[in-house]
């Protein structure tokens, strides 16, 4: 059974640079704590971007102009779209096997995903849990690329053993 | 689901590798196939059993729990 959703085998390459880009403008923003840079300053179009502010009421913005600066978008868009091109991108021998992997990697990564979410609904509040929904963009991807490589790598360190 | 992949592999003196090859698919699957528990498709199960020159029951037996 061959399934149509997969991406080409070409684009995992393409995939791991992208993630790993991403990964090092994250470590390099969190662990510097450098200001955003002034180049990525501009004006996007928003449908939606209502801002926070403590104790006052700001008038809802739709579907206009706003100022932000992009480097969060940036890094966002590296993982999810690098993450996506690894995870779902042909392996080099597509067969029934790795297609069984795929299947089995993708419920175990929704079921730790859900299930770290359901402990943190229950005992994470404020903006906390706004951190964990931010990570939870990505961890579900992250989860799934995880095992699906670590049970082939495992798979193929055993059977050197045999004839 | 008891099979006898691996003396069949011996008589024809095939490794893994070169079983893979012959029916299409990756080590590891001939690997999860010997190692038990994997359940191949038939069309896989049918290609193995015409490598080996023999039939699909003689390769692959039920067994209790499986039903």
């Amino acid at each position: 059974m061959k399934t149509k959703f997969l991406l080409p085998y070409r684009l995992k390459i393409m995939g791991w640079v992208l993630f790993l880009l991403g990964l090092f403008l994250l470590g390099f923003a969190l662990i510097t704590e450098t200001e955003d840079p002034d180049f990525l300053n501009t004006e996007v179009f928003a449908l939606a971007a209502n801002t926070i502010h403590i104790g006052v009421t700001d008038n809802p913005i739709y579907f206009r102009f706003v100022e932000t600066n992009l480097l969060d978008e940036i890094i966002e868009l590296l993982l999810i779209i690098g993450g996506i091109c690894i995870a779902f991108s042909k392996h080099k021998d597509e067969d029934e096997f790795i297609s069984k992997l795929r299947l089995d990697s993708l419920l175990w990564a929704t079921y730790i995903n859900y299930g770290v979410l359901i402990f943190s609904i229950l005992f994470i509040y404020e903006l906390s849990f706004f951190y964990v929904l931010v990570a939870n963009m990505f961890t579900i991807l992250l989860l799934f690329i995880i095992r699906f490589n670590w049970v082939l790598i495992r798979s193929a360190k055993f059977e050197e053993d045999e004839k | 689901m008891k099979n006898s992949i691996k003396v069949e592999r011996a008589k024809k003196d095939l490794t893994q590798a070169d079983l893979a090859k012959k029916v299409g698919v990756s080590r590891q699957t001939i690997n999860a196939i010997e190692k038990g528990g994997y359940n191949l498709s038939i069309i896989l199960a049918l290609k193995l059993a015409e490598v080996f020159e023999t039939t699909i029951e003689e390769i692959f037996q039920l067994e209790e729990k499986d039903w």
